[in-house]
């Protein structure tokens, strides 16, 4: 029996793992989301800003990592719609501004005007070089914005000069360039507060700079979606999705308590050498 | 002169070049550098022999990274390691496929391969369609590697470099088609993925020590000694640091800042 | 000589970049950014070159196929064809490139990301054996994060969320934080070789 576990085929790992998550967001449990204090210290500071305050939304993420981020990505969009704030979006992932426009579609940017309430400046290669030459010069670095019209006059830019003159920069980051090239060469060079919408495995790495004050707010993966979708109250994906997340967590840590029990049990027996995974 | 913000961290620089420098001058006198043993590192030539033993090619994946990124490095430390496994490689006569994700590190891995075989005295066997450049999409690329693993059935997967979410992923397929596996990355997130999914693991610097380990050429290893004295800067400079704020001054924190 | 001469052109253009980031001058700025716009010009050609490469192997493919094979590799190259066609003549916002984008590339992106999650649940059976007392650490200390990150740890017991942040605040950040300094100086002296010439695979050979 417990030979027949150990060699269980994995595509049954995964069915457990596919309903686990599938069964949730088909019949939500409402299990209750908690608020972390770097997304409430983000969504403090947007709602405090004075209403055509520009921010910077850098779209610095591919679709893979979009599906963890939009939750996040969507309610901060939405908040800072609330609160009649410049969205002055661009991306450092060459599939960052298309997702962007998906986005921005998709939020309540799309009952305001473009080019005066919100602009997608598109694509700028280069990563952290493109990030040092646009903190030097925004209009010069995009002369033209990702739907190909000239960024010269746009009144969303207006009163503009540098990235000094923005209130906040957020990056929507799912890898590199990402937090750290904006901190090296915006936020600790320029003194401007930055803060990111995170996909979870960098959450580690990113929490030194939380801690530094380096980064000012953090909406932390699809929790931190959750929450900040409570905190502007409109509850979407990432509330929706935590019910799936909390069950296929269960699920994985059953299948490793399964596999130490299996372990433990047929410790005594000689194991078979096989090539791949630890022994 | 120095940009403001930015004298603390010149004058680091300068004191980590001068580290390495001086290692680096003092190997290449004679003294000797001894690195401990990296178990990773060691088992490359197993891994090339299962390999031949068994009848199946060798994958390698130099990361994901690119070269002119902060990731470079890691890019640079895997084209030194991907030098030595094909050397194995061609004096074995076992097939080496190399997949690449970031366009210019193609024709590097290209000539990195090519004069391994030429220095082998195998160009015949050297098969330029083995370097492949698959998709510089991130997921793209690991959907094309998944399909080559399960086509292919490596014998032996080094997946060296800079690697971020599809490194689970890799590292799993490679397990299923019953790979041996040495991974190794100096990607913080995801050195936890490789060490669970594979079975020997380069963390960090182990993956930067790499070429200096195998080639044991001096001032390579001089280097790494340079890096172990850098290190020890650093830890000696946070030792001061938090002395001195426990005692109520902020001086190492306002001169870092300067 | 060509070997000579890429290492000096590496030397000297590095040398170029990381005094240009230290030092306020506005002559070595401007050379510092042109040597930047360069290597995206350089990036931009070795896409092409890899583009070169892709079909070739793809179309090597297609006339050594055997049955149905050839299908996969006619696809990718109509695709890369027809995508680089209409995102050079049309532009990306382009409604018929944003279709394409959204309905083929976004999900099947997203599909492969998602994958993850399976592959943690298998690598996770398979790997997480308490073998060791460090094992044994790693494990608890990972059941206290996952179930802290989630509501229903939350619900179970408060006490979760609270351990699971001070594992993530304080021996998962001390640990960070040495691996990065350790990672940030290896890439020091990685850099310092490679500017240097006594790091030379990128040249080709084994390095030495």
């Amino acid at each position: 029996m417990l030979e027949k576990l150990e060699k269980m085929d994995r595509r049954l790992i995964y069915l457990v793992v596919f309903l686990s998550l599938t069964i949730p967001l088909i019949w939500p449990i409402g299990l209750p989301v908690s608020i972390g204090s770097e997304t409430r210290s983000l969504y403090e500071l947007i709602d405090g800003l004075p209403a055509r305050t520009p921010v910077i939304v850098s779209f610095d993420c591919s679709p893979g990592g979009y599906g963890e981020l939009s939750s996040g990505a969507m309610a901060l969009l939405n908040h800072m719609a609330k609160k009649d704030l410049r969205c002055i979006g661009m991306g450092f992932f060459d599939t960052g501004p298309s997702l962007l426009e998906g986005a921005l579609a998709s939020s309540l940017y799309k009952g305001k005007t473009y080019g005066t309430d919100y602009v997608n400046l598109g694509y700028l290669a280069g990563g952290e070089n493109g990030i040092s030459a646009m903190a030097k010069n925004i209009l010069g670095s995009f002369p033209k914005d990702f739907r190909g019209a000239s960024t010269a006059g746009l009144p969303v830019l207006q009163g503009i000069a540098g990235v000094k003159d923005m209130a906040l920069v957020v990056t929507v980051s799912s890898g590199t360039p990402g937090v750290a090239e904006w901190i090296r060469q915006v936020g600790d060079p320029l003194k401007v507060p930055m803060a990111t919408v995170l996909v979870a495995v960098n959450i580690p790495n990113m929490t030194p700079y939380l801690q530094a004050k380096q980064l000012c707010g953090m909406i932390p993966s699809m929790k931190g979606g959750a929450g900040y979708e409570a905190l502007i109250n409109m509850k979407a994906l990432g509330t929706a999705g935590m019910d799936a997340q909390s069950i296929s967590h269960l699920a994985i840590l059953f299948f490793v308590i399964l596999g130490n029990v299996i372990y433990f049990a047929g410790r005594n027996k000689p194991a078979a050498a096989k090539g791949g995974g630890r022994q | 002169m120095i940009a403001k913000g930015k004298v603390f961290s010149f004058w680091m620089l300068v004191v980590i070049i001068l580290c390495l420098l001086y290692s680096m001058w003092r190997a290449r006198k004679g003294r000797p550098v001894k690195i401990r043993k990296i178990t990773g590192l060691d088992a490359i030539e197993e891994a090339v022999g299962r390999a031949t033993e068994m009848g199946r090619p060798v994958h390698f994946c130099p990361g994901i990274g690119g070269i002119s990124a902060i990731e470079a490095p890691q890019t640079f430390a895997a084209l030194g390691l991907m030098g030595y496994v094909a050397h194995l490689s061609a004096k074995l006569d076992v097939p080496l496929i190399v997949t690449i994700r970031t366009p210019e590190v193609l024709p590097l891995a290209e000539e990195t391969v090519r004069q391994a075989y030429l220095e082998e005295g195998k160009i015949e066997a050297y098969i330029p369609t083995n370097i492949r450049f698959l998709s510089n999409q991130q997921f793209a690329y690991a959907a094309a590697v998944f399909g080559i693993m399960a086509r292919e059935k490596p014998a032996a997967n080094f997946l060296l470099g800079a690697f971020w979410a599809e490194a689970l992923m890799l590292a799993e397929v490679g397990s299923e088609v019953g790979a041996l596996q040495i991974a190794g990355t100096a990607q913080l997130s995801q050195v936890p993925f490789f060490v669970a999914a594979s079975d020997y693991c380069l963390i960090g610097e182990e993956l930067f020590a790499g070429a200096a380990y195998l080639s044991q050429d001096k001032m390579q290893l001089g280097s790494i000694l340079g890096q172990d004295l850098g290190k020890a800067i650093v830890a000696l400079l946070m030792l001061a640091g938090l002395i001195a704020k426990q005692a109520g001054s902020s001086y190492f924190t306002t001169l870092m800042s300067k | 000589m060509r070997r000579e001469l890429s290492i000096a052109v590496t030397f000297l253009t590095g040398l170029l970049v990381v005094t240009a980031f230290f030092f306020t001058s506005k002559p070595l700025a401007q050379a510092s950014q042109t040597i930047q716009s360069w290597g995206v010009i350089v990036s931009a050609f070795a896409l092409g070159m890899a583009s070169v490469n892709l079909i070739q192997v793809h179309v090597k493919k297609i006339a050594r196929s055997k049955g149905m094979e050839w299908l996969y590799s006619g696809a990718l190259l109509a695709a890369l064809a027809g995508m680089t066609l209409l995102g050079i003549s049309k532009g990306p916002a382009n409604k018929t490139y944003t279709f394409w984008f959204d309905a083929l590339f976004t999900p099947g992106q997203a599909t492969v990301y998602a994958m993850t999650g399976f592959y943690i649940a298998s690598a996770a059976f398979r790997a997480f054996r308490i073998r060791n007392i460090e094992a044994a650490i790693l494990l608890v200390s990972a059941a206290f994060v996952m179930l802290g990150n989630v509501s229903v740890g939350e619900a179970m017991w408060k006490g979760f969320p609270v351990v699971g942040k001070w594992l993530m605040n304080v021996p998962n950040l001390a640990g960070q934080r040495g691996m990065m300094i350790g990672a940030g100086i290896g890439g020091i002296a990685g850099g310092l070789r490679v500017l240097l010439g006594i790091e030379k695979s990128y040249l080709g050979g084994s390095g030495s």
